[in-house]
């Protein structure tokens, strides 16, 4: 049978109790779910047992790629690894750029599920079909730069892409995240934890295949054309100038990141300098990289040459970085942040799940209701660079306190109890990266997000842009895109943006080359024109949206099947509506009337029951998966 | 035919030119179809842009894309980091 346009052809399965390998089509289940995430998705459902913990050696651990990934489409190099959620026992995702997704594809596989536990540690090597499970005792308890460095020691192939997990991911820790090229983070969910507790520490991939599409040369002139736009576009000049650090300073001038354990949502303009005349000086920045395919070079490679930090290096910083260790934990050095950032990504941590849990810690210090006895002698003060350095460490190695961290805030403060409940600042039981108060839309996308948590599903970003109402009407068919703090037509921006997502995610595009970042960029219609030219698929864009719709179904569907989340869970923290903004929007908090209203809104554009937030079976049906009806 | 000279120090590592590479030589995407390698070493933040020029390799030396209107990797590339100089 001829292998389908622009995909891997296989799905690779290893169960690593058994100690076998087996490969099978992609193409069936490409014919049934979207491509991609899609059927990612649908592997999880498909395979995780009802009733088990997530970190059961049953469940899978499942990676994929988009569509387009592995062709020159502007940035579309990402992957989506999914698996039962650590932090929520519910659907868990967490999605990386770099360049294993291209080369699994041209290895000839579009996914790879991991089931069981191998009895020793070890890493999957895969050389095209050729697939080895191979000791890894010499790499298990290095950090994630000196594992790949060995790896890349003792496999001489022409081409190589690792990703592994670092000492976080061997203990469990909920905040593992699993690094690719050692420099992007697949974070959230706990993905790592998951791939520690099989004992799976890395995995290889070399390919020597190539990937045809329908319509070689127009396809080339068409990624060609989106490239010079992209590239054009003065936004993606900052991204490359700068990073996404570029955004930091709007975040906060709009009074909008998280600080101090979300205590307030603006930090004071002196803490705010210090960063933003770094990233606008470039203090650090030696270089703009590129993940695979990718013109928009977001990847800035930063050296610390001075100071206290002197020889800290890495690549990839972003904007998140800085909310997570310059407003949640109060550290205003951006030479610190970037010692942090990199210490995380040596121990395989996630920088948000990570953080929150000791931001909680703070708090509860700074109420009395933890000590420095409870906290192995450490003093929580914000700030204190140092602490945050050694409580990161105990996280990743469950020393002392850390064990407690290592669990994420809403396990933490269940253990420790004495009212610290109130302080975990989560959603579904996973840490929360974002703050909520202000922007209206991005708060319903983040608190229904299926995940637990995220603005990657369905977060506009639109409510920061300074724009026409006339552009939110062409655009969205709503007055109120860029209208912060109206709930007015949220839920329908909301739902648009969800499809849209998911489609990125269907295809491997990156968020930061499209309309999600930018209104002049990838739409949905640049899609679909690209699909169509690489697998011969003629889907209109509004039909590719209702793909997107299908992965969010299929996530739903999991959380119907293994959690009890309802109507109740899809309410932000309850800090978020008693505890007003500080900054801009002084004042300003999610009211529980208008919030009620905007579920109700939300439900109803989906035609989903009020009362509990879920589909019926008609919904399941209209929406092509009847399977799951 | 043209030589293809390269740029290290602007080189992003985005891997377009290999793409625009191997599509000239087999209408198809992958790196082993390709005459470039990009290599590159994260913890120090460099990059090395490698053209095959010996078929002994095994993998296709470059033919300064020889039926094309211009170089391909050098069209692709977002930086700069490679040029065609006419021999």
């Amino acid at each position: 049978m001829t292998k389908p346009f622009a995909i891997g052809g296989s799905i690779l399965r290893v169960d690593l109790t058994q100690s076998t390998v087996t490969i099978e089509p992609t193409a069936p289940l490409n014919e049934r779910f979207p491509a991609g995430m899609g059927v990612n998705n649908w592997l999880l459902l498909d395979g995780t047992p009802v009733g088990k913990e997530p970190l059961d050696p049953e469940n899978p651990l499942i990676f994929t790629t988009g569509t387009l990934v592995g062709t020159p489409t502007p940035t579309a190099c990402r992957m989506t690894i999914s698996c039962k959620n650590v932090m929520t026992g519910g659907f868990g995702s967490a999605s990386a750029g770099g360049n294993f997704g291209p080369e699994l594809k041209y290895a000839g596989f579009d996914h790879i599920v991991v089931t069981g536990r191998a009895q020793r540690p070890v890493f999957i090597d895969i050389v095209d079909g050729d697939v080895s499970i191979v000791d890894a005792a010499d790499l298990w308890g290095e950090t994630t730069w000196e594992a790949e460095k060995r790896l890349r020691a003792k496999i001489d192939r022409p081409t190589l892409e690792l990703l592994s997990i670092g000492p976080a991911g061997e203990n469990v820790a909920a905040s593992a995240c699993i690094m690719v090229n050692r420099t992007r983070a697949a974070a959230r969910c706990g993905v790592g934890a998951v791939m520690g507790s099989k004992n799976l520490k890395a995995i290889a991939v070399s390919g020597s295949g190539a990937l045809e599409v329908a319509d070689p040369q127009g396809f080339m002139d068409a990624c060609l054309d989106v490239q010079r736009h992209l590239m054009g576009n003065e936004t993606r000049k900052n991204l490359r100038k700068f990073g996404t650090p570029s955004s930091f300073g709007g975040w906060n001038d709009k009074g909008s990141i998280p600080v101090r354990n979300f205590q307030e949502t603006q930090i004071d303009a002196e803490a705010a300098n210090a960063i933003t005349t770094a990233v606008k000086e470039k203090r650090y920045i030696e270089k703009a990289f590129g993940c695979f395919s990718c013109p928009v070079l977001c990847s800035q490679f930063q050296r610390v040459k001075e100071g206290p930090y002197a020889g800290t290096r890495g690549e990839k910083i972003e904007s998140q970085n800085y909310w997570d260790f310059g407003g949640k934990l109060g550290i205003s050095d951006p030479a610190a942040v970037l010692a942090l950032s990199e210490l995380c990504a040596r121990l395989g941590l996630d920088n948000t799940n990570a953080t929150n849990p000791i931001a909680w810690a703070f708090e509860c210090f700074q109420r009395g209701l933890l000590s420095a006895d409870d906290a192995d002698g450490l003093n929580l003060e914000w700030g204190d660079v140092d602490v945050v350095l050694e409580l990161l460490r105990k996280i990743a190695y469950r020393e002392g306190i850390g064990d407690l961290l290592a669990d994420g805030s809403f396990a933490a403060a269940k253990k420790l109890g004495r009212g610290s409940e109130r302080f975990a600042i989560h959603m579904k039981g996973q840490d929360l990266a974002e703050e909520m108060r202000v922007f209206k839309g991005w708060a319903l996308a983040i608190a229904v997000a299926e995940r637990g948590g995220t603005h990657t599903q369905g977060g506009p970003l639109t409510e920061r842009m300074d724009l026409e109402p006339e552009l939110s009407m062409e655009r969205f068919g709503i007055p109120t895109a860029f209208d912060s703090t109206n709930y007015e037509h949220k839920a329908d921006l909301v739902v648009y943006y969800q499809r849209f997502h998911n489609l990125l995610e269907i295809t491997g595009i990156c968020f930061y080359a499209t309309y999600w970042s930018g209104l002049h960029t990838i739409g949905p219609e640049d899609v679909a024109r690209l699909y169509g030219l690489a697998t011969g698929d003629k889907k209109t864009a509004a039909e590719l949206m209702m793909e997107g719709e299908k992965v969010l179904y299929l996530q739903k569907a999991f959380n119907m099947r293994h959690t009890t989340f309802d109507r109740a869970s899809d309410y932000p923290p309850e800090r978020m509506m008693s505890e007003p903004a500080t900054g801009p929007h002084a004042g300003e908090r999610l009211d529980r009337a208008d919030w009620d209203r905007l579920l109700d809104q939300y439900y109803d554009l989906r035609g989903w029951d009020r009362a509990s937030g879920k589909p019926t079976a008609e919904n399941f049906r209209a929406v092509g998966l009847p399977e799951l009806a | 035919m043209p030589t293809i000279e390269t740029r290290n120090d602007r080189c992003a590592a985005c891997n377009l030119c290999v793409l625009a590479c191997s599509f000239h030589h087999e209408k198809a995407f992958g790196r082993r179809g390709a005459s470039i390698d990009i290599v590159k070493n994260e913890r120090e933040g460099e990059v090395e842009i490698v053209i095959l020029d010996d078929p002994q390799t095994g993998r296709r030396a470059c033919d300064g894309c020889v039926n094309e209107e211009a170089a391909l990797c050098v069209t692709w590339c977002p930086v700069g980091a490679l040029l065609a100089r006419e021999n």
